[in-house]
């Protein structure tokens, strides 16, 4: 049998979306990842989702309807002032706040979620910022612990900051480790080994360094990290790609590769809490 | 005697491969609308009607290089979701009919490259597609399954889609967007001015997609003929082919280049009817 254009254009169309009307039909054609976070599996707040796995890709839209968070306290706390807020991304919260020279973004959100919610959440997994409003929406509204308010407290953007240029940032950190007494879990729902441990670093502080400077932030270089004692290879593992120039932010690499700085910038501050 | 003349004389009629140009452009633009269509998505305008996935989403070889973490752990490289690997497994199986069709007759990439190639023709005439000499040329083609194979292996080390950092097929269709990477924009620029000179550069050099279907010329379903007691020797199908394989000298054309594109058969560019054909069986 001898195969025509026509044929072969008839062939190619009713396979290809045959094909993707078949596998729609069967509920197999997916163009975006379900919007649905891990769930905790043991202990009281099994079944419930974990904020831990919210994503750069979730609305708050998606935020507010998964965990029961009105969307007019998720535009005050991040000042989504856009006309949908529910439509918003996390993703673009980095972007948002990058003239202000800190690290806004999904990690915030979930800190925010786990605090607002009083659902567990590992605080010591990442350098986590929330801005005034947020913290203050959450001391009206939620009963915290003390060690909550204490780690809110030192996490807090400085209204100073809040409302200036990158230049004049300035980001209250605490002066000594917190210890977080809520229970901690992985981001499976696992009881995790080891809860109430001190949350910042250890070992012999550097001379030359003051413990904030080890702290990956919007300004960090490849370098910096080079000069922290991380390895390149070390560095290269984690991107998954060669080394940029070394004079490059990680924020802006992370930008310029559609990575979100948030889950980058938790891998990198990993290394360099190794290599400390 | 008398026979065997007339069946060797051009017969002139209609040619009707008028149609793939049609396909691919229907793709092309289908494509492109669905990539605005995210943008605007993203902002909060997007069309209804419309898809606003990620290109991401709407690519085959995004199914190829996330299949290991697949299997392994039962999740998809970031940014690759269910579709691709639909799409993967359609492609798999349009190549196991007739060879790489995707590529000849869907992938955008490659049609924006045969557009750029009439620009190159008609400055470089017959000069065009012949200006790498055939050894090199011919070793060329194999850095596909290289590329192929370094992106595979390093998607599955990394878990994440190194792929997209040189991608020139994302960024043909994102170059607005902050989401391309600049290695993906040069790619995109070496490939359009390379496509000035070579016919689907990247397709022939770079593509590890192609690769993949490349493959299935091997064995696939349909198969090109030439019909040898037919064939005038004309070498119209050679002239014709856009990625230089010599059809006139096969009977049966399982170069892993093919990209079964059909300019090459009587249906197109052979003078001769029922000569080169893509024919399902063994025999005419």
């Amino acid at each position: 049998m001898r195969i025509t254009p026509r044929l072969m254009a008839i062939f190619v169309v009713v396979i290809l979306f045959g094909g993707i009307m078949l596998s729609t039909g069967l509920g197999y054609w997916t163009t975006k990842t379900a919007k649905e976070p891990l769930k905790f599996s043991e202990g009281k707040f099994a079944g419930e989702y974990n904020p831990a796995d919210i994503r750069g890709s979730y609305t708050f839209g998606d935020v507010s309807t998964l965990f029961e968070i009105p969307i007019e306290d998720l535009a005050v706390a991040f000042r989504v002032t856009d006309k949908d807020v529910a439509a918003v991304e996390l993703k673009t919260l980095e972007e948002r706040f990058i003239d202000l020279g800190v690290d806004l973004g999904t990690s915030s959100v979930r800190l925010f979620t786990a605090f607002y919610t009083g659902l567990p959440f590992e605080l010591g997994a990442e350098e986590t910022l929330l801005l005034p409003e947020a913290a203050a929406l959450l001391k009206e509204k939620v009963t915290l612990t003390t060690q909550q308010i204490t780690y809110l407290d030192s996490h807090t953007v400085s209204e100073a900051t809040a409302l200036a240029t990158p230049e004049t940032t300035i980001i209250t950190q605490a002066p000594e480790p917190i210890v977080e007494n809520t229970p901690q879990v992985t981001p499976q729902g696992t009881p995790r080994a080891g809860a109430g441990t001190p949350l910042g670093g250890s070992g012999t502080p550097d001379p030359d360094h003051t413990p904030e400077a080890y702290v990956i932030v919007g300004k960090t270089t490849f370098q910096n990290l080079l000069d922290w004692g991380v390895k390149q290879e070390d560095i290269e593992k984690a991107l998954g790609t060669s080394m940029p120039n070394a004079n490059l932010l990680i924020k802006d690499w992370a930008t310029a590769e559609g990575a979100p700085f948030s889950t980058l910038k938790t891998e990198l501050q990993a290394l360099i809490d190794a290599a400390r | 005697m008398a026979q065997t003349t007339a069946l060797k004389k051009p017969i002139k009629r209609r040619k009707n491969n008028w149609i793939r140009g049609w396909v691919q452009l229907f793709f092309f633009v289908l494509i492109a609308l669905i990539s605005i269509n995210h943008t605007l998505a993203e902002e909060g305008k997007g069309i209804a009607f419309l898809s606003s996935a990620s290109l991401h989403a709407l690519c085959p070889f995004g199914g190829v290089v996330s299949l290991y973490q697949f299997i392994t752990t039962g999740t998809f490289v970031q940014k690759v979701h269910q579709s691709s690997l639909i799409l993967m497994i359609i492609g798999l199986v349009l190549a196991l009919f007739a060879g790489p069709i995707f590529c000849g007759w869907v992938c955008p990439l490659g049609t924006f490259q045969e557009w750029i190639a009439k620009l190159g023709k008609k400055l470089f005439k017959k000069r065009y597609n012949h200006f790498i000499p055939t050894k090199i040329d011919k070793v060329l083609r194999f850095l596909r399954y290289l590329v192929l194979i370094w992106v595979v292996f390093m998607t599955a080390k990394s878990m994440t889609l190194v792929f997209a950092n040189v991608d020139p097929y994302f960024a043909l269709f994102n170059f607005w967007s902050s989401e391309v990477a600049i290695g993906g924009l040069v790619v995109l620029g070496l490939t359009i001015i390379a496509s000035l000179f070579v016919e689907r550069p990247w397709c022939k050099y770079a593509c590890p997609y192609g690769a993949t279907l490349g493959i299935f010329n091997l064995f696939r379903i349909v198969k090109l003929r030439r019909n040898v007691p037919t064939c005038i020797d004309c070498k119209a199908c050679d002239k014709a082919c856009p990625m230089n394989i010599e059809v006139s000298t096969a009977t049966v054309v399982r170069d892993h280049q093919c990209i079964s594109c059909m300019e090459c058969t009587s249906s197109a560019h052979c003078p001769v009817p029922v000569t080169v054909d893509f024919v399902i069986g063994g025999k005419k």
